[in-house]
């Protein structure tokens, strides 16, 4: 077990790491917004990608395929 | 047919047809405003946004010709220095736009500015509204950028962060990071207190027992010097204001916990006889910072609205010198400096006219909304629209010292005089936490005659036991969820002492324009003469109007489909002008049928009646149509006035209009107490004169003339239509033309004043219950922190009960 007095203070140079990076990501703006990343990722930029309902596909029909 | 607009959700004029094919769905417009914007999304293949949004889009608002001249000055590299940063040829500036209502909005101008060729990076801000926009200068200009913005129905302004703006984006960084620290120490403590917990049951070496407390030490150090400075920093203000709030009871406690355990660490043997708290001390920290910080966005969510005044005024100046007309910013503009303001444009600075004669809309500052005439010698306003002829104005105050800015700063002091609602929370915590101290020292003595080792562990745990976790809980969890309650149906609450404030509310005054009528000319009714039809007149009409600024001209825009040519316009008559090979005339009835009496003018009257006829080659003239224009009144007014009056609350008008428009209105809603031609001077006074009779006095306002008096009464709501300077200062924001919300508000805040009186009864007696325990010592540490928890969940489950 005495082990512990050597990975015990390493987990806190990890912790000391870890609030280091926080802090940075703070000055640097990225916590500015906190509601925006949880939006952005419902709005797919993949439109053209989903079949249109006149298009014909241009592989072979997929069965059930994604409504647009 | 839905009878509501599909971009706008308002209700389609009676008789107004605009269809666009949506998704293989025929969807209905209310105006042709409205269906551009729906055409440029549908166009731009974007039609997802209607399935996206959450929420109905503003009502956009048609760009004119001079404002359009004004978007592209912003392309004047002069002007540009004050707002755009060049760095390697990519310009950079920040914009602050409006409109926005969901994430949706979001999504559509970011991916439609995108793709604008040149656009470097556009994003916005799902908080503050904020983009920052990167651009090439020389492939794309940042006029055709605000142009599309505003194609999409939004606004857009460049913007500079102001002094407030700033110090709320650090204090945000700044608490996240507490969080932050405050999060990531609770977890790390957590781990290495179990085994304190645990280790009597398994035999623990004491050398462990001492690593682990140094550890959490540690952890806790930055916790208590950092996260929870600011509830230290308000409990020493306590003790020198001598004004308790439950700050002071929270420092103690975290810094008498923390320095037990500390003198426990470094000086006691590594036994488990006596406790470290540690855990307690950042876990504490943590939840009370969580709590704050959502308070902390509320109050910012409102600084973001543009606090920046100076969007009343334009941002540049056409000034007259030697050499012709030059543009110049704003701020540049020198006492005596000849400004020349053409039809359309908006004032940047006071001043006297010089030459020229025309009209001023004053309804900015006012709330009047028919334009006022203004001749040689006559003082101008800055904020003021032009709407008539351009005139020659000399400059007698700069933009800074303006009218506008004199409202300003007469509504810090009146702010600065506004009765303090003193919280019902405010005034049980001071006693409770006065109660608490006491008989901390009061067991602590005691114990120091029987047993001195126990004192310490006694008032601790006293501290601990008693902490007003439930009772700090009481007052904000009702409030949130009312708040949540009423802003899902429309009224922003933006102060913390709102809900009391509409308790004890006696009177309420409302503005007129505005409040209780739609503070606009609409048209209220069209009739026809010689075998015309009302679709047919209300289109010519509106091809004429859209040539003109006058106010009345607003009333048709929703019909206006082409344009007329030719079109001329006698002051204060009316408008001749060609539409489709005939030429037609719309003004007052003298200038309709050519009568060379024009006696009646056209805004003397209550309402307006403006009259068209075809003029033939032999000036002969046909009266076609008569329009009948007026401020409405809101549909929901007269409900709002009479529910306002059962609950014995007087209601009051006291507006800056005509007497005999005021009473019209008064009598329709049958309010008796009505003042007129108010100042903003006199209107503050008279809240002042009914405050001074002991009246709690709430008021209902839009104008920037209401902000004095907005800030004077103890509770002041805007409407959704005022500007941003006026709705930053309310207490509460109506955010649709519901008038039956305010009536809902104030149900919601009686009941609100019910369940805070019922958590805090639960959280004192909760207290008082266990203090005698605790003093004992009889409560032990895990069953404290238990109880304290389960009491708070009653609290928070209680006020859930009032989100529906």
């Amino acid at each position: 077990m005495e082990i512990l007095f050597i990975l015990i203070p390493v987990s806190i140079a990890f912790v000391a790491l870890a609030i280091w990076i926080f802090g940075w990501a703070i000055k640097n703006g990225q916590y500015d917004d906190l509601e925006g990343p949880a939006h952005s990722i419902l709005f797919d930029d993949d439109a053209d990608m989903i079949p249109d309902r006149n298009d014909k596909p241009k592989t072979k029909p997929i069965k059930n395929s994604a409504k647009p | 047919m839905p009878d509501t607009c599909y971009h706008c959700d308002e209700v389609i004029p009676r008789g107004f047809k605009a269809v666009l094919t949506i998704s293989d769905q025929q969807q209905a417009f209310c105006c042709y405003g409205c269906l551009a914007i729906a055409e440029t999304i549908v166009s731009g293949g974007l039609e997802n946004f209607y399935q996206h949004r959450t929420q109905a889009s503003e009502k956009p608002d048609p760009l004119n010709q001079s404002q359009q001249d004004e978007i592209h000055l912003y392309d004047d590299k002069a002007l540009q220095e004050d707002f755009v940063t060049i760095k390697e040829g990519i310009s950079e500036t920040h914009l602050s736009i409006a409109n926005i209502t969901c994430a949706a909005c979001i999504w559509l101008l970011e991916r439609e500015i995108n793709n604008i060729e040149g656009i470097h990076r556009f994003t916005i801000n799902h908080t503050s509204h904020r983009a920052i926009l990167t651009w090439i200068d020389d492939d794309c200009s940042l006029s055709t950028v605000l142009l599309k913005v505003r194609k999409l129905g939004y606004k857009a302004r460049p913007y500079q962060d102001d002094l407030a703006n700033k110090q709320a984006k650090i204090e945000k960084r700044t608490s996240i990071f507490r969080i932050a620290i405050a999060g990531i120490a609770t977890m790390q403590n957590m781990m290495f207190s179990l085994p304190l917990y645990l280790g009597s049951a398994n035999s623990i070496d004491p050398e462990y027992i001492a690593l682990f407390r140094w550890v959490s030490l540690i952890m806790c150090t930055p916790v208590v010097l950092f996260s929870a400075w600011p509830f230290i920093k308000a409990g020493l203000r306590d003790i020198r204001t001598r004004h308790l709030t439950m700050d002071l009871p929270v420092s103690i406690a975290i810094l008498a916990a923390y320095s037990a355990s500390s003198y426990i660490t470094l000086f006691s043997s590594s036994n488990l006889e006596s406790d470290v708290y540690f855990d307690s001390v950042a876990m504490f920290t943590f939840f009370l910072l969580l709590g704050r910080f959502f308070e902390m966005q509320t109050r910012h969510k409102h600084l973001n609205s543009d606090a920046d005044f100076s969007q009343l005024l334009p941002a540049t100046a056409r000034v007259k010198t030697a050499d012709g007309e030059v543009s110049k910013p704003a701020h540049k503009i020198e006492i005596g400096d000849v400004l020349i303001i053409h039809q359309g444009q908006i004032s940047p600075a006071d001043g006297i006219v010089v030459e020229g004669q025309s009209r001023f809309d004053e309804s900015a500052l006012t709330g009047e909304f028919l334009p006022i005439s203004k001749t040689v010698g006559s003082v101008i306003n800055g904020g003021t629209a032009n709407v008539e002829n351009t005139i020659l104005i000399s400059t007698t105050a700069t933009p800074k010292h303006s009218r506008v800015s004199a409202i300003i700063r007469m509504l810090d002091q009146a702010q600065h005089e506004k009765p303090q609602t003193v919280q019902l929370a405010d005034i049980v915590a001071s006693y409770f936490v006065a109660f608490v101290l006491i008989s901390a020292s009061v067991a602590g003595l005691f114990w120091y005659f029987i047993d001195p080792n126990a004192v310490f562990s006694t008032v601790l745990s006293i501290l601990v036991v008693t902490c007003p976790c439930a009772l700090s809980l009481a007052t904000p969890t009702a409030i949130t969820s009312v708040n949540t309650f009423l802003r899902s149906k429309g009224l922003l609450m933006a102060k913390g002492h709102t809900i009391e404030a509409m308790n004890s509310t006696t009177d309420i005054i409302f503005d007129k324009t505005g409040t209780l009528t739609e503070g606009k000319l609409k048209l209220s009714s069209t009739t026809t003469y010689n075998g015309m039809t009302q679709q047919k007149a209300q289109t010519i009409a509106a091809a004429l109007e859209n040539h003109s600024r006058h106010p009345i001209a607003n009333a048709f825009k929703p019909y206006f489909k082409e344009k007329a040519s030719q079109v001329e316009t006698t002051l204060g008559y009316g408008l001749q002008g060609s539409f489709q090979d005939k030429t037609y005339r719309l003004g007052n009835i003298a200038f309709a049928l050519n009568n060379e009496d024009p006696k009646d003018k056209i805004e003397e009257s209550l309402g307006a009646h403006i009259f068209l006829s075809e003029l033939s080659d032999n000036k002969q003239c046909t009266l076609l149509a008569q329009f009948e224009l007026s401020d409405t009144l809101r549909e929901e007014s007269l409900s709002c006035v009479k529910a306002f009056q059962t609950q014995g609350i007087q209601v009051h008008i006291l507006s800056g209009d005509h007497l005999n428009s005021v009473q019209h209105i008064a009598h329709q809603l049958g309010i008796k107490h009505i003042k007129a031609a108010q100042s903003p001077e006199q209107k503050l006074n008279y809240v002042r004169k009914l405050q001074k009779e002991n009246k709690e006095v709430a008021m209902v306002g839009d104008g920037i003339n209401d902000l004095p008096v907005l800030s004077g009464a103890r509770l002041s709501i805007a409407m959704g239509g005022a500007s941003d300077i006026t709705k930053l200062n309310s207490d509460a924001v109506l955010l649709n033309s519901h008038m039956c919300v305010l009536n809902l508000a104030f149900q919601s805040a009686n009941k609100a004043r019910k369940i805070i009186k019922q958590n805090m009864a639960w959280a004192i007696g909760y207290n008082l219950l266990m203090l005698p325990l605790a003093a004992m010592g009889l409560v032990p540490p895990y069953f404290a922190a238990l109880g304290m928890s389960m009491s708070s969940l009653v609290v928070v489950f209680n006020s859930l009960r009032l989100k529906s």
